[in-house]
């Protein structure tokens, strides 16, 4: 069986009686053929491969059939024979204590709330406790916000969101879970668009405004009347906001059993519209757009105000220090969160990526009887029959089939 | 694909692997004592996924196939102290119904599946977040 197994290898070679023919693979496919006396100490032999391998030779890490090896013993010590391979690891840059929170470019800010919940760096001998409850997420909404059935029904309607948004339990731990800088980086992580737009969402998400817009049941009312305007169907950000935390597929909650909530209960709520659910926090952002798409009921709206801030103040690009302080003091009137490139942006991500589309989509061109298919049948069934009404007030509705009745019945179009 | 193979041949198979590199870059085996003609005690590292907070890291882990192996699976324990849902905090033993592959064994399944899939695990959402003990820090 050997010799099925041996392709890769250079070929056992006679030499010298005593040494030894090793092969030494580093990252990236690299492979350094090595003779050495077996009697080489760790360090030695680490040394004759700095040149090769061009990392010097502290940083190198030897890794030889399930163990490290250590400079002080030899390659004997470790049976290491010819044909034998040595694995080579570069170690991380010298000042390994900060490498550890993060591997991403966010280093998590001195600054922000020096709770327990704020989630430190591996340095604190604590992290491993306080870190371990975020895996349980002990305090993040229940799968019974989902329903009875874990979400696999009809999602919750845009009432219960608010309700249970009025919970001040549930808006304390949607606060802290926006506090929580790991969290964020989770969010942000999740989403390839949020990701792509660097630290700046990082800064915004972190800033007290937009917190208050997630969590205030108010602003999210004037969310849903506005995304019902602009042709949103549902509050799908929302319910992947709160799908996406409470109970994703790749965060293991031990004891969380409803894995499919997030993503049955984004999707069947969006219209049309898959991507929201693979991309909450995208999405959740993204709601906050009708605002900035410029045709939104302006004043008497806290998301005018907060855009209006902007729309003629010439706007610096938030410093990252603007970002951290938002965290624990709202930040400064100037918003530097809603700066003019920020805002293009993020438009043209959201763009790219058809999530949150229903803000920036220009008007659909695909007639009616198809866009609003499904939901033209729907009213059918319920026995509204005049097509031209239907479609005019599922407009309205922007294809929200209950708003759509309710025009019907109200005799509004 | 009739006949068993058995237990020390399929060791015997996994340690040619595990000294030649043959396997999969990211993670390396071997018998703890080679003189063990039991095959029992097995030494294990993982490197660190990129891209979270394992990256750069090395841990190394204790893998023990008991006579039972490969029709059971290994009992697999980590040295190197590492915060990870599968991964007991107190001594590092791998709880065998939170890893799917430990859950399911498979026959076919050896050392290094147990290894990749722990890796994978590093790599996971929110698993590649999570706060770590310092590097180098061992379980007693």
């Amino acid at each position: 069986m050997s010799d099925s197994t041996s392709t890769d290898q250079p070929a056992a070679a006679a030499t010298a009686a005593d040494e030894i023919k090793i092969t030494v693979k580093s990252s990236a496919d690299a492979k350094y053929a090595m003779t050495v006396s077996p009697s080489i100490l760790v360090s030695d032999f680490k040394q004759l491969l700095e040149p090769q391998s061009s990392i010097p030779k502290e940083r190198q890490r030897l890794i030889y059939s399930g163990r490290v090896l250590k400079d002080g013993e030899t390659l004997a010590s470790y049976k290491i024979q010819t044909g034998h391979t040595i694995h080579l690891v570069k170690s991380a840059a010298p000042p390994t204590s900060g490498a550890s929170s993060g591997s991403t470019t966010a280093p998590v800010p001195a600054a922000v709330p020096q709770n327990i919940a704020a989630g430190q760096g591996a340095s604190n001998p604590l992290a491993g406790l306080t870190g371990a409850r975020y895996a349980g997420l002990a305090q993040l909404p229940s799968a019974s916000l989902f329903g009875p059935d874990g979400g696999m029904g009809p999602p919750p309607s845009e009432e219960q969101l608010i309700d249970a948004m009025s919970n001040p339990m549930v808006q304390q731990s949607m606060n802290q879970m926006l506090q929580n800088p790991q969290m964020l980086e989770y969010l942000i992580n999740s989403s390839p668009n949020l990701q792509g737009m660097g630290p700046q969402v990082r800064e915004m998400m972190q800033s007290e405004q937009f917190r208050q817009m997630m969590t205030n049941p108010e602003m999210m009312r004037q969310m849903m009347n506005m995304n019902r305007m602009m042709g949103g169907g549902g509050f799908p950000g929302l319910g992947g906001m709160m799908g996406g935390a409470g109970a994703n597929n790749s965060f293991p909650a031990p004891g969380q059993t409803d894995n499919s909530t997030p993503s049955t209960t984004a999707s069947t709520d969006a219209t049309a519209n898959n991507t929201l659910a693979a991309d909450p926090a995208a999405n959740l952002v993204a709601r906050l757009f009708p605002g900035a798409g410029g045709n939104a009921p302006a004043a008497g709206n806290p998301f005018g105000a907060l855009f209006g801030n902007n729309a003629n103040s010439a706007n610096t690009t938030p410093t990252p220090a603007a970002g951290t302080g938002g965290a624990t003091s709202p930040p400064p009137a100037g918003n530097p969160m809603w700066s003019p490139e920020m805002m293009n942006l993020m438009m043209s991500s959201f763009g790219g990526a058809g999530a949150g589309t229903a803000a920036q989509q220009p008007e659909d061109t695909r007639p009616p009887e198809e866009r609003y298919e499904s939901q033209l049948r729907q009213l059918n069934e319920l026995g509204f029959f005049d097509f031209d009404r239907n479609v005019r007030a599922l407009r309205r509705s922007g294809g929200n089939v209950q708003g759509a009745v309710e025009a019907l019945l109200d005799g509004a179009v | 694909m009739s006949a068993k193979i058995p237990r020390n041949f399929r060791l015997l198979e996994e340690l040619e692997k595990g000294e030649k590199g043959l396997g999969a870059e990211a993670c390396s085996y071997g018998l703890s004592d080679g003189d063990d003609i039991t095959m029992s005690d097995w030494n294990g590292t993982i490197l660190g996924p990129p891209h979270s907070v394992h990256e750069n890291r090395i841990y190394s882990l204790k893998l023990t196939c008991g006579p039972n192996y490969p029709d059971a699976p290994p009992d697999v324990q980590f040295i190197s102290k590492i915060n990870l849902p599968c991964v007991s905090l107190t001594d590092g033993k791998v709880d065998k119904s939170k890893l799917a592959c430990l859950d399911k064994w498979k026959r076919d399944f050896n050392m290094e599946t147990v290894l990749l899939e722990l890796r994978r695990e590093m790599a996971t959402g929110a698993n590649r977040k999570l706060p770590q003990p310092p590097e180098g820090t061992i379980f007693e």
